[in-house]
């Protein structure tokens, strides 16, 4: 059986312009969108720029919009039924070429909450306090929170998800010296809504409870 | 074409594990450090280790068991030396980790949480669920940006320059842009990690293509057990998009099951006391053996069980592996998994002391690439810790080094060659796909140089991989765009994965008995003559190979 795909393709590098291309793609069991690109680049088109490592969901880096909504290519099945399957570039990120995006402008933004350890207190790590940081550890930096999120684009100066939950991740750690809710909320973390925050959590690859981080930091 | 011009102390080449910890030493030492990495910061393979690291940590463990059961595991032809540092420097390395704010899981009473892999009368795996290595990693790069550790990722570096026999750079391409780049360095630290792309079974993530082994070797370094390529037992069967991908040793560790299509208990033939946790080599061959025997399921694979585990017992220790089966429509808290073996880990690699020294100055490697610590068989849970202590011991002894070195200078001659190579690549109009070539050699690397080998497919190997170094000449590049261009990198790729092939293929021809990983059907004894290591180096251009005692104390 044969599909039909449409796929974002940059006019230009570096430019914001592009165009949509069809791509006919023979359907094999259990395919992923991964699996569709890698028959693009090998057989239809080897100008094809897309982003790949691990084939395990772990990496992070293969962050795409499958029909609108953000993924990781390499975990995400392809469901050949669907009359028009797009495949389109993360959201809320500038585009590079094709389906990569371009990093830079989310991690200096990044940067800005200091995105790392400040130990300052020796404390014995118990099962309890592992624990209370422990699901927002498991945040791979992959983008889709960002590329889901609706008030990103109207509020472009708060701050992104990612970051909130990293910010999440040193609050919850009894080691870390830094005011980090002041950061959040400095930063605009009162402008996520509930509706939003719940969203963000269920396209979540990692199934981290962004909405829990969220409402952490929104906590006076 | 734009040639871009950086001079840097210490060059690291690989941004996994090994390689950000050296940066993360050589920035703490004062000296200046450049990172590359071929993939986003953060993205290396060292994410995919999923069940642990080995560590001596909680009693009864100690190091001196630590450092025992990896000599068994390695079948005595390990570096001592390397794994004495490794074994007790092991502690210290988990506490730096928790310091750039991993937390590895605790047990009720707050001690590290500690399973027993194969081997293990004491447990030694300290974790962070099933999924380690990405924790890890996340503390690596945290620390990289805290310390303004100065990096460029997708980047891609093919080839090593020297000045007299001294590493004096590199230079590659910038994938982001197609820009060509001399890199000059008064050391290097080879960090880039294996080459399982070269097989067509694999665990490993798309950028481990023997870059390191190809390089180090034309630089004049030596190479040492390259016939030991690790197959780890479990690997996902099916679907296809996910035929090869990892299923934690910890499944196992923690009640797992193997059982043929039959439903029988298949390693009570095979080692009846250790079962599921026999040594990765033991359970990898009686899988083989198993389907080979016609036992094996549709898929030709084997189950795994986990379905009598309470479903809080897998979302807990497992989550990634209940996910990964999630994700392809199977619920293993019911259903049985389907596992067969996947290349997994080369034991061998560019030959270093205990302080990552290798036999050209100025050149240093950690981790993967580097050989000598495993022996012939790793055990689970011990290479994302030795990337760790030789990751720094490497920076040490670069930072020590460059105190003491000028600049080599660049030799123009082959900073003009590897543009040539570059452009030879661009320029070729016709010819063959490079994915074409890789898959090739990916089938014969299976089939010949698997789990089993004999001499005459090893002989086949040898000549069909000749031939597709010959025909490599030809690939070419279907994209003519500079910046991310794929099809010009796989032709760098593709050829390091060739050079690779040869001297695994070379190592394996030669050691005529079965030890570890390397198993010969045609020589199936182990001997006691073969407790030697085997070192790969070129001469004029041509891959020699020599007979070495192993280091002891």
């Amino acid at each position: 059986m044969n599909f039909l795909i449409s796929i974002y393709r940059s006019k230009k590098v570096g430019k914001q312009v592009g165009e949509y291309k069809q791509y006919r793609i023979p359907y094999t069991q259990g395919m992923t969108v991964l699996d569709v690109l890698m028959h693009v680049y090998k057989h239809l088109d080897p100008t094809i720029a897309f982003r790949y490592e691990c084939r395990q969901g772990i990496c992070g880096t293969c962050g795409l919009m499958l029909n609108g909504i953000p993924v990781l290519s390499c975990s995400t099945q392809i469901d050949p039924k669907v009359k028009k399957n797009i495949i389109e570039p993360l959201a809320n990120f500038p585009v590079e070429k094709d389906l990569i995006v371009n990093l830079k402008p989310v991690l200096k933004k990044f940067m800005t909450i200091k995105p790392y350890l400040e130990k300052i207190n020796e404390v014995r790590i118990s099962k309890t306090t592992a624990n209370q940081s422990k699901p927002f550890r498991k945040c791979i930096e992959c983008g889709c929170c960002i590329a889901g999120s609706k008030i990103l684009p109207r509020e472009k100066e708060i701050l992104d998800p990612m970051s909130l939950v990293k910010i999440a991740r040193f609050m919850t750690d009894p080691r870390d010296g830094i005011k980090r809710k002041t950061i959040a909320q400095d930063g605009g973390v009162s402008m996520y809504n509930n509706e939003e925050t719940q969203k963000l959590t269920q396209i979540c690859p990692r199934g981290v409870p962004i909405d829990q981080a969220i409402e952490l930091l929104k906590q006076k | 074409m734009n040639v871009e011009k950086v001079s840097i102390d210490i060059l690291v080449i690989g941004a996994g594990g090994a390689g950000i910890r050296a940066a993360i030493e050589a920035k703490r030492l004062g000296v200046s450090v450049f990172l590359l990495g071929k993939e986003v910061l953060g993205c290396a393979h060292t994410g995919m280790a999923m069940g642990g690291m080995n560590c001596a940590l909680v009693a009864p463990a100690t190091p001196e068991f630590h450092h025992q059961i990896t000599m068994e595991g390695g079948y005595f032809i390990n570096n001592q030396k390397m794994v004495k540092a490794f074994t007790e420097e092991m502690p210290d390395r988990i506490y730096d980790l928790e310091d750039y704010g991993v937390i590895f899981d605790r047990t009720d009473t707050g001690e590290f949480y500690v399973w027993a892999g194969p081997k293990q009368k004491y447990p030694l795996n300290v974790c962070v669920g099933d999924y380690t290595g990405r924790e890890m990693m996340q503390g690596l790069v945290d620390q990289a940006r805290k310390l303004q550790i100065k990096y460029s990722d997708e980047f891609f570096i093919s080839k090593l320059l020297t000045n007299d026999g001294q590493v004096s750079g590199a230079v590659g391409i910038n994938l982001k842009t197609g820009e060509f780049t001399v890199f000059s360095a008064k050391a290097v630290i080879l960090a880039t990690g294996g080459a399982g792309r070269m097989y067509e079974v694999t665990t490993n993530a798309a950028s481990n293509t023997g870059d390191g082994y190809a390089m180090a070797l034309d630089a004049g370094a030596e190479l040492v057990d390259m016939e030991m390529v690790q197959f780890h037992p479990t690997g996902m069967a099916h679907p296809q998009s996910s035929r090869g991908v990892l299923v934690t040793e910890k499944v196992r560790a923690h009640g797992g099951i193997l059982r043929n299509k039959k439903g029988e208990r298949f390693m009570k033939k095979y080692y009846p006391k250790e079962m599921e946790l026999a040594k990765r080599d033991e359970v990898s061959r009686s899988i083989f053996r198993e389907v080979a025997q016609g036992n094996g399921t549709e898929h030709n694979a084997v189950y795994l069980y986990v379905d009598h585990w309470p479903k809080e017992k897998i979302l807990e220790q497992i989550p990634d592996v209940y996910h990964q089966y999630n994700s392809v429509g199977v619920d293993i808290s019911k259903q049985p998994m389907e596992v067969y073996p996947s290349m997994h880990h080369m034991m061998g690699g560019i030959r270093i002391n205990e302080w990552g020294e290798t036999n050209v100055s100025g050149l240093y490697a950690c981790g993967e690439v580097a050989g000598g610590v495993h022996g012939a068989n790793r055990l689970g849970g011990n290479s994302i810790a030795e990337g760790q202590v030789f990751g720094r011991r490497a920076a040490i002894s670069a930072s020590k080094y460059i105190k003491h070195t000028r600049f080599a200078g660049a030799d123009r001659k082959q900073i003009e060659g590897e543009r040539v190579r570059f452009t030879a690549f661009l320029n070729t109009q016709s010819g063959i796909v490079p994915h074409e070539i890789e898959s090739r050699l990916k089938k014969i690397m299976w089939e010949k140089v698997g789990i089993f080998r004999n001499a005459i497919g090893l002989r086949i190997a040898q000549s069909e991989v000749a031939k597709l170094i010959k025909e490599a000449k030809q690939m070419h590049v279907r994209a003519m765009e500079l910046r991310r261009n794929r099809d010009l990198q796989d032709c760098f790729e593709i050829e390091n994965m060739l050079k690779t092939a040869q001297t695994v293929i070379k190592a394996a021809i030669l050691r005529k008995e079965s030890r570890g990983a390397h198993s010969r059907t045609d020589y199936p004894e182990l001997e006691s003559s073969w407790i030697k290591n085997i070192a790969i180096y070129k001469t004029d251009g041509i891959l020699t190979t020599k007979i070495m005692e192993p280091v002891v104390l």
